[in-house]
């Protein structure tokens, strides 16, 4: 029994020497290879897509080198088309560069893209997305509705998960019934009312309550009665997912989408006579 | 818990398919509601009843008890006759003239009762380890209350084995399933440059317990984190109390009278967290004369005072300790160490009349130390404790009934700063009350009580949103805890009946300790311990650092379950030879919904959390040889501990594989040598992949062609990587002179004499491994009264 004890004694002993000898720490992970870092969006509404590229450094300090050779290759997976990004090297403030992708092919909405990186030492890292595409929703008849006496329209957005990045309403009207078209926007991304029973959104339209905004922006009084109503729209942007928290928690890419459509129709003419509106 | 009998002041429990039931029925049989009692009302209602049978357990064992009206009880205080100290743990054994014998020992505050006693003439021994007994004959008649006190005196013909007798008695104290209780001269006993013995040294020198080293503060208990500890003093809360030197804290040995220490596995008087309790009482000053000590180290200076304000009355005991290190460092070793701490401690005790006492305690402690290595931009941690609290113990005249009542308020503020800016801070405050009650039955004894506990959180995490969260919580609600000696077995059965309002939720918490000494073994002893915990507040921390100080204290988040853990643990211990003494304990501590930061995530407000499983295994073992020349301890603990979320498996920080620990002390005629040698197997962190400009996209309208970004590191998987282990050495030799009615200590030492190099931090920005504590020669002198 004491032979026993003593022998486990030592062997722990020696054990703990021999660990304990062991005194090299580093900072990173046994395996590394060359990473890559992508960060950009497709956006749907403008002509270029820009996207920065980056191999992660070994010092906080350390710059990038101006030989590496990276290429960058934009896939539409509904389509297979392979675009090969155009690599310009861009000088930042603190000294650093950085390798900035760019192509103008057209982003499509409701496609997927996967975007592949391929550094100089063979290192890849590929991020995928996918382009939010228009969404349905219904529309009831302008009443003039609630007991308020003012015309008001629902918009119901039906199996919408979250919130659009912005929602307007744009009243196009003519100033005096002649002239140009004139915007009138008016947000209303947080009056959407998130409902359950649908998973979607609702929007009430005030339409009575935004002529007063519109007649105000012409710097008309509420009595006039001359300024035409054209047509209203929503004009909606919707960003990817990725755009959502959690973000990646490691910092290293973000590549993500968005896009924004228009929805337009007319009133009508009651309507439009009962609210204040002239006729053209 | 799955059922709770609304009418029936019982539960039920459940395991697996087999349900336990039992309880009291007051009132007509009623269907079982849900397992957590959703509204205030109903958690009030159980409240007003849990105090209801509080009040009737006291009547019933106090009162309606008419076949007792013949006893006799027999109470008393038992003091140190030099300064009046009151002891706790003494024996008092009471032999009637046909050589019955019963017992019992003092309660905290140095109260005993006996009761229960037939009429008659006894032979009394009051008797504890380095004084003198106190023996006579007491006559008892039918139902007297008769008063025995006893003064003890220091026995100068035991002072050289008391050393040995000190460690019987610890052998006797042996750890009941993680359960131990210390006392000074323990503490003393393990070798500390500096002269001056420190509880949190005792600490990581025993199974169950670790820190993450000689820096940071923290102390985690067999897996659980820091916060998921309970530190009392006096009755009082100490949110942090280890000091950011980890060989330091606010429990200096100075101020202890002793300690109760429970590494899991606690009994049913403590609540509100998931691991472990160290609960000290502290000295209450000497009610004779002025007596006092003075130490100088290179580590601090601390001095101590005591006197009698009313002379066998009134005293008061002033602790202050303040670190110099700061100072010292540059010209003793050559190198910065930019740490400031210390602590202040004052308290007033009084004997009110002989069956009664009360104390006032104030407390504060503050650490301040710079984490950066040698980085240009400094990165400090500062904390502070403050807590102000008054204990009152009473012996009821006519009842075998202890009552003690503490009411404390606490408070911990902490703060990280990056070049002198705040830009992590958390202040947690805390009003607290409990009233306890033991009724003491020779053996056995039943405690029970109520407490209460309101606090308040604030914090920020990142520097436009310092204290921007605010949160308050209360807790309340009632224990039970009981204690029966048999001859051979030991039993601890209690219920803790834990209520968070704040969060409309009621536990009832389940707690079992128990020792055996079977017949044929009568120097050995198996032990076990199981319970139920729960604890509502959680500890905010970025796991991304290798070594994060700072922890952001919250309540658990409204939508979440309570976190809860269960503890089991079983020891078997023994004395084969006269002098050796070993213990091994297994224990397994799993925890459910508890909260962690999104790995890999900032730490800020807006962070998301995860709910997390843990579970924690391992075995503990402890040899200890008494010699009259030398004494040496050794500890070894394996343990894993492992936490799963949702998504994925991985072993925490505090994960310790092994742990070691040896001491080994002598004496030779008035000098005494001591060294130990700690080793810990590395502990887990999250390496780095490397560095890039982040690009902090918060905008559709974002500028990916001109925006610099802003310099970050890139994260690799959370704790895939291990710290090489950590071990390191001391050395201490004194000697005691006598100068008058003082001695003067003076000890010279080392710490880490073989300089290893500990890793404590790595600044990934400068790429720098900032070390724990280098090699320090120390030479410290010390005058105490005698």
């Amino acid at each position: 029994m004491r032979e026993i004890a003593v022998r486990a004694t030592l062997i722990c002993v020696i054990g703990f020497i021999i660990t304990g000898c062991e005194n090299s720490f580093t900072p990173f992970a046994e395996k590394r290879v060359e990473i890559l870092s992508i960060n950009g969006f497709l956006d749907a509404d403008v002509d270029t897509q820009f996207v920065r590229v980056a191999i992660i450094r070994n010092e906080i300090e350390q710059v990038a080198s101006l030989n590496d050779s990276l290429s960058v290759e934009l896939r539409d997976l509904n389509t297979a088309a392979v675009t090969a990004m155009t690599d310009s090297l861009v000088s930042l403030g603190d000294g650093e560069r950085a390798h900035l992708f760019f192509t103008d092919i057209p982003i499509l909405g409701d496609r997927d893209y996967r975007i592949t990186a391929t550094g100089p030492g063979g290192g890849t890292s590929a991020q995928q997305t996918t382009v939010p595409g228009r969404i349905a929703f219904a529309r009831n008849t302008a009443t003039n509705g609630q007991g308020t006496g003012q015309y008001v329209q629902t918009l119901t957005f039906a199996n919408l998960p979250l919130r659009p990045e912005s929602v307007d309403v744009v009243y196009t009207v003519l100033r005096n019934g002649t002239g140009d078209a004139i915007r009138v926007v008016i947000p209303y991304r947080d009056l959407m009312v998130q409902v359950p029973t649908i998973s979607g959104y609702q929007l009430t339209v005030r339409l009575e309550q935004d002529r007063i905004t519109v007649l105000s922006v012409l710097g008309l009084p509420i009595e006039n009665g001359t300024t035409v109503l054209q047509n209203v729209s929503l004009e909606y942007a919707l960003l990817s997912d990725e755009w959502r928290i959690p973000r990646n928690p490691n910092r290293l890419d973000f590549f993500a989408s968005a896009a924004s459509y228009v929805e337009e129709w007319t009133l009508p003419e009651s309507v439009l006579d009962d609210m204040g509106y002239a006729t053209p | 818990m799955k059922g709770f009998h609304q009418r029936s002041l019982g539960f039920s429990y459940r395991f697996g398919k087999v349900c336990i039931r039992f309880g009291i029925r007051l009132f007509p049989r009623a269907p079982i509601t849900s397992p957590r009692l959703t509204s205030s009302k109903s958690i009030q209602s159980l409240l007003v009843r849990c105090v209801a049978i509080l009040v009737l357990s006291i009547v019933h064992f106090t009162v309606i008890q008419p076949a007792d009206a013949q006893f006799a009880t027999v109470r008393g205080l038992i003091v140190d006759a030099s300064d009046e100290q009151p002891i706790h743990g003494a024996n008092v054994a009471l032999r009637s003239e046909d050589g019955q014998l019963t017992g019992t020992s003092s309660q905290a505050g140095g109260l005993y009762v006996l009761s229960r006693i037939m009429p008659g003439t006894y032979s009394i021994t009051i008797s504890f380890v380095g004084y003198i007994s106190h023996v006579d004959t007491i006559t008892v008649d039918f139902a007297q209350q008769l008063t025995v006190n006893a003064s003890l005196e220091f026995d100068e013909a035991q002072m050289g084995d008391v050393v040995v007798e000190s460690e019987r008695r610890e052998t006797q104290q042996r750890s009941i399933a993680g359960f131990v209780t210390i006392r000074p001269n323990d503490l003393e006993r393990v070798p500390q440059p500096g002269l001056s013995a420190d509880l949190v040294s005792y600490l990581n020198a025993s199974p169950g317990f670790q820190t993450a080293g000689d820096r940071g503060g923290q102390i985690f208990v067999r897996g659980g984190t820091p916060i998921q500890n309970l530190f009392l003093l006096d009755g009082m809360r100490v949110y942090q109390p280890v000091h950011i030197v980890g060989l330091y804290s606010a429990f200096p040995s100075e101020i202890i009278s002793y300690s109760d220490i429970y590494a899991g596995g606690y009994g049913a008087r403590y609540g509100g967290r998931l691991a472990g309790v160290i609960d000290v009482t502290t000295r209450n000053g000497n009610k004779k004369r002025p007596a006092g000590s003075v130490t100088v180290a290179p580590f601090l200076g601390a001095a101590r005072v005591e006197f009698p304000l009313v002379k066998d009355k009134v005293s008061v005991v002033a602790s202050g300790r303040e670190s110099l290190i700061r100072d010292v460092a540059p010209n003793l070793i050559d190198e910065s160490l930019p740490f400031r701490f210390g602590d202040r401690f004052v308290k007033m005790h009084a004997f009110l009349n002989q069956t009664s006492h009360m104390s006032v305690t104030a407390l504060k402690t503050f650490d301040e130390g710079d984490l950066a290595g040698n980085s240009q931009i400094s990165r400090n941690i500062r904390w502070s404790n403050e807590a102000y609290g008054g204990r009152f113990h009473y012996l009821a005249p006519t009842l075998p009934v202890l009552a003690q009542i503490t009411i404390s308020i606490s408070r911990f503020d902490i703060e990280r700063l990056v070049d002198q800016e705040v830009v992590q801070n958390s202040k947690s405050s805390g009003f607290e009350g409990q009233f306890n009650f033991a009724y003491l039955l020779g053996d056995s004894e039943i405690h029970f009580g109520i407490f209460g506990h309101s606090s308040r959180f604030s914090y920020g995490l990142t520097t436009s949103t310092l204290d921007d969260r605010e949160e308050f919580i209360t807790q309340g609600g009632a224990f039970i805890d009981g204690i029966a000696r048999m001859k051979r077995l030991e039993l601890n059965p209690g219920f803790r009946f834990h209520s968070f309002p704040s969060r409309g939720q009621l536990f009832m918490e389940p707690r079992l300790r128990m020792r055996y000494r079977p017949a044929s073994m009568p120097d050995y002893s198996f032990s076990a311990a199981w319970g139920i915990f729960h604890q509502q507040i959680v500890a905010l921390s970025d796991d991304r650092t290798v070594s994060d100080v700072f922890s952001a204290w919250s309540p658990s988040p409204q939508q979440r379950p309570v976190p809860r853990s269960a503890h089991y643990i079983a020891g078997f211990g023994g004395k084969p030879l006269p002098w050796f003494d070993f213990s091994v304990e297994g224990f397994m501590l799993q925890a459910k919904h508890l909260i962690i930061p999104q790995l890999g995530e900032p730490l800020t407000l807006s962070t998301q959390f995860i709910p997390v499983r843990s579970d924690s295994k391992g075995i503990d073992f402890k040899a200890v040889v008494s010699r009259s020349r030398y004494f040496a301890t050794s500890t070894y603990s394996v343990s894993r501990v492992e936490y799963t979320s949702a998504t994925q498996t991985f072993n925490p920080p505090q994960d310790r594989r092994h742990q070691f620990y040896f001491s080994l002390g002598s004496s030779f005629r008035d000098f005494k040598f001591a060294f130990q040698w700690q080793y810990g197997s590395g502990l887990p962190y999250t390496p780095i992949r490397g560095f890039i400009n982040q690009i902090e996209v918060t905008e559709r309208s974002y500028d990916f062609v001109d925006d610099d970004g802003s310099r970050a590191i890139v994260y690799a998987e959370s704790f895939s990587e291990r710290q090489p282990a950590f071990h390191r050495m001391d050395v201490t030799a004194e000697k005691a002179f006598r100068l008058w009615q003082s001695e003067l200590t003076v000890q010279l030492g080392a710490l880490n004499i073989y300089n290893r190099s500990n890793i404590f931090d790595y600044d990934y920005f400068s790429l720098t491994r900032i070390n724990q504590l280098p090699f320090i020669p120390s030479l410290g002198i010390r005058l105490r009264t005698l």
